[in-house]
């Protein structure tokens, strides 16, 4: 039987269940092109309550045009797809929730998907930087990511930077052809070991279209490149060498992969005027809403963003009005996962759990503090009113939200660096590693489960030693000790952004936040 | 009690209503490709056009700034049609750093409209680039970005993440460079400094050198000190991977001190060596095969890379495996890189159907081997632990 309580909660959601049905009664746009019906869903018609601070008032109601993705886009004779800037986010981490955020391999997989079988041909290319950082880790990552891309079946990818300062071996390992596999990778001024490794351009046929991809590393982005095993041209050396071939191969479009900054990719469009699209990722954080020109070639500029959060979709029609359309894609919840690419950062995962911290070259560093960590339990034995507060918060099972994720639960990140470094205690947050007495593994430091008091308030080592007796110090060293551990109010919230920051908690950094978290694990005093 | 029964019942068919919908719309291609959280409206097409003036441009450099600083501008924008216009905001890029109370407005014929905004430098940058994004029902201008720029200074920053040195020669002292740039003073003094790896500090040194403004390059027009880092190897490192990590406490008057940390890793390679995937462990000379399942085997793609100037003569050949049951190893045809360098693929695999075992190097098992031999004047032997288990 439901209580009166319940029953005033349920109004509502029935308000919700029927505004929802209600909605999609409602009469909508219609596309102008052929885009099958199944795109277009209506949205709450709601301007007339829209805020207007500033404006003069409405004297007549006008057109915001509604915007679809490909709306009027008849089938194109080819449909880039274009990425860049994956930067290690082959998904979103979903700590503020999945719904909440754009990007990863899973979404633009479905995307692929989903173009692919409504019969489009689908030309997906990449203009590099698939991980950053550099490391045991990001080599990691770097692998799957680029096992994935050939999954999705990109047919270019390029070198970006942060790629190309991984460990040499590593990068040929995913990069180089084999025997029986040609390899997506090109640049044409940039590869590993030798020239011969890395193709300068790939020749995509699509459609019924002869497509030449080539892609450079800009100068400025080769300057963070110091390995001599990276064989490295000026991006006009590459460009030279292949723009003749590139010529001769008649092809029908020409597409330039710039990973550079966006003057110097105009600055190349310019020069070498014969191509038709050009990508690249040094342009802002999002993708523009509409493609760009750039002054003096008939070239299309295509930002990618950063992060992955968006791609861009470019259709080429044999129409002499527009011959290439462009949609801005946000890769968002409305794509479902792909269930081959959660199986890829599955594996990805299973394989962080079989190298573990040492094959991942992760050794416990100690402290600036010359402290160690000594767990939550040993905080405990004294200060038991701020455990108990503790406790009852989010931070005591921060690792039980790795090994039992909300979302994508089938997938557990416990064997994750850049999760466990916020998830456990005594990790640096921002770099990923232990300090010294942090937590190992669920077994082997079971004290250091779940975002523990040290983090806030540094390593305990020699403040439990004095107070134990363990070790004998005067009085005012005893006092200080306890001093150090003190985190004082002002310096809280300094702290808190470590972990809550701007890509695993914008909220917390909106004003006032704080201020609204705070009470949730207020604990004063030293008991 | 009747309003609740049929509350009730609307609740039930709302809902089913809702999911039979939300079903048949994901059964077809396509149902990602809704507009979402926009909004429309439908009025006569014949209608006089609105026509949409920017005032003073569309983009605002604030130029240096101080991380976490705020900075206001105001965009205005003209109606200069006959039609009133229509802005709505769409999407700022970042909802922390572009601070705007606007949604939208219906701007009259000859008027104006003001947005404010304020750029919250949030983010490190140094570059910072975001925007605010309006539709609006101008024809020719139905989306318009408006940009927001700044340079984010710091009291000391490392021009490189990190250095990265890739192979070093084992035998030569190794350098690699990268620059201390200072954003609000002149002089940057460093007053600690450390190598945290302490059993490889012996093989590593730095010098810093302050470097004349006037040859900084213009791209980073913001740089008032500039200081070229120079970190060496020293001859003598040891075969294998290499990691350390420099810290450097940089001080300028009147600012709080900033901790500057520049990571440095690189190998040291024999004549012969693996280069494989992340599950070949350099460091300690393994290949992290894991648990696998006996229905589904499993296979690493490897190289053996053979340096210096025998690389093309020198042959490889597999000697032997072990376990042999479970374990198989070929090599392919090699190919050689440059002047310096032959890959030859090698190929090691649990087949499917393999017995089960435990090999994982511990106290079940120890690891599996697969032995290469060479006809390298000084590298006679290569061998390969495989840490695995058939399941």
């Amino acid at each position: 039987m439901l209580s009166t309580n319940t029953c005033w909660r349920g109004i509502p959601l029935l308000c919700v269940c029927l505004a929802a049905c209600s909605n999609r009664g409602q009469p909508t746009a219609q596309p102008t092109g052929t885009a099958p019906p199944a795109e277009v869903l209506q949205v709450s018609p709601n301007v007339q309550q829209a805020t207007n601070e500033t404006a003069a008032p409405a004297t007549q109601e006008t057109v915001v045009p509604e915007r679809e993705l490909f709306e009027g886009w008849a089938q194109p004779k080819v449909a880039f797809v274009l990425s860049g800037q994956q930067k290690g986010y082959i998904e979103p981490c979903g700590c503020s929730g999945l719904a909440n955020q754009k990007g990863g391999l899973a979404r633009r997989h479905t995307l692929i998907r989903q173009l692919r079988k409504r019969g489009w041909p689908v030309v997906a290319l990449d203009a590099g930087n698939q991980v950053r950082r550099f490391g045991r880790q990001p080599e990691a990552k770097f692998q799957v990511a680029v096992d994935s891309l050939k999954r999705i079946g990109y047919q270019a990818i390029a070198f970006g930077d942060s790629d190309l300062r991984l460990s040499a071996g590593v990068v040929a390992s995913a990069t180089m052809p084999s025997d029986t596999e040609p390899s997506p990778f090109v640049c044409a001024n940039a590869a590993v070991f030798d020239r011969s490794a890395t193709p300068q351009y790939q020749i995509v046929e699509a459609g019924d279209k002869k497509i030449g991809v080539t892609a450079i590393l800009g100068s400025e982005e080769q300057k963070q490149v110091v390995s001599g095993e990276i064989i490295l041209q000026t991006p006009e050396a590459g460009l030279d060498e292949v723009m003749p071939t590139l010529r001769a191969a008649d092809c029908d479009l020409l597409v330039l992969l710039a990973h550079a900054s966006i003057d110097e990719t105009k600055e190349l469009a310019r020069k070498y005027s014969d191509f038709d699209l050009v990508v690249t990722t040094g342009g802002r954080p999002e993708p523009s809403y509409q493609p760009e020109e750039i002054d003096g070639t008939k070239a299309m500029l295509i930002q990618t963003g950063k992060k992955a959060m968006y791609t861009v979709v470019v259709g080429v029609f044999d129409d002499e009005q527009q011959t290439l359309r462009y949609q801005r894609v946000p890769l968002d919840a409305r794509f479902d996962d792909s269930a081959e690419m959660l199986r890829q950062l599955a594996s990805y995962q299973d394989h962080l759990n079989r190298l573990g911290l040492e094959g991942l070259e992760l050794k416990p560093i100690l402290h600036a503090s010359g402290n160690k960590y000594v767990g939550t339990d040993e905080c405990k034995e004294c200060h038991q009113k701020a455990f108990a507060v503790w406790e009852g918060t989010p931070h005591a099972s921060a690792t039980d939200s790795l090994v039992h994720p909300n979302e994508r639960s089938e997938i557990q990140r416990h064997f994750d660096p850049e999760c466990l470094s916020c998830h456990v205690t005594g990790w640096n947050p921002q770099r990923f590693f232990p300090y010294s007495g942090g937590y190992l593994g669920l077994e082997a430091t079971p004290t250091m489960i779940g975002n523990g008091c040290e983090n806030c308030h540094g390593p305990g080592s020699a403040h439990v030693a004095a107070e134990s007796g363990d070790i004998e110090v005067s009085d005012d060293k005893l006092t200080e000790l306890r001093e150090a551990m003190r985190l004082p109010l002002s310096k809280a919230e300094e702290n808190c952004q470590q972990c809550h920051d701007l890509d695993n908690d914008p909220k917390f950094l909106k004003e006032g936040a704080f201020d609204k978290y705070w009470p949730k694990v207020e604990h004063k005093g030293m008991d | 009690m009747r309003i609740w029964v049929f509350g009730a019942m609307a609740l039930v068919i709302g809902a089913s209503l809702g999911a039979i919908s939300t079903r048949l719309e994901y059964a077809n291609l396509g149902e990602s490709f809704e507009v979402h959280g926009t909004v429309s409206e439908s009025v006569s097409t014949d209608a006089p056009p609105s026509e949409l003036v920017i005032v003073d441009g569309d983009t605002k450099d604030f130029g240096l700034v101080r991380y976490d600083s705020e900075h206001p501008h105001v965009f205005v924008i003209r109606n200069s049609g006959q039609a009133p216009l229509r802005v709505t905001k769409e999407n700022v890029s970042c909802s922390l750093c572009v601070i705007t109370k606007f949604t939208s407005a219906v701007v009259p014929p000859g008027e104006t409209l003001n947005i404010d905004v304020t750029l919250q430098a949030r983010k490190l940058g140094p570059k910072i680039n975001e925007s605010l994004e309006l539709r609006t029902s101008d024809p020719s201008h139905r989306t318009v970005s408006l940009q927001l720029m700044a340079y984010v200074g710091a009291v000391a920053r490392l021009s490189a993440e990190g250095l990265p040195l890739g192979s070093i020669d084992a035998l030569k002292e190794t350098t690699a460079s990268c620059q201390i740039h200072g954003y609000f003073s002149s002089q940057i003094e460093i007053v600690q400094s450390e190598f945290i790896h302490a059993t490889m500090r012996e093989y590593f040194d730095f010098e810093i050198k302050q470097l004349d403004i006037a040859d900084m390059p213009e791209k980073d027009p913001y740089v008032r000190s500039a200081y070229e880092l120079t970190v060496r190897v020293k001859p003598g490192v040891p075969v294998g991977p290499f990691r350390q990590t420099l810290k450097l406490l940089a001080r300028v008057e009147g600012q709080e001190d900033t901790m500057l940390e520049l990571p440095i890793q690189g190998r040291v390679d024999g004549a012969i060596s693996f280069i494989a995937s992340p599950e070949f462990s350099p460091q300690y000379g393994f290949l992290q095969g894991g648990r696998v399942a006996s229905a589904e085997g499993k296979t690493w793609e490897m190289h053996v890379m053979v340096k210096g100037p025998q690389h093309q003569d020198v042959e490889l050949t597999i000697d032997a495996i072990e376990p042999k049951e479970c374990l198989t190893a070929s090599l392919g045809e090699p190919k050689a890189l440059g002047d310096n360098i032959t890959l030859h693929p090698l190929t090691v695999s649990v087949p499917k159907g393999a017995p089960a075992i435990a090999r994982l190097g511990n106290e079940q098992g120890d690891a599996g081997q697969v032995v290469i031999k060479t006809t390298h004047p000084t590298a006679k032997k290569l061998i390969l632990s495989v840490r695995f288990a058939v399941e």
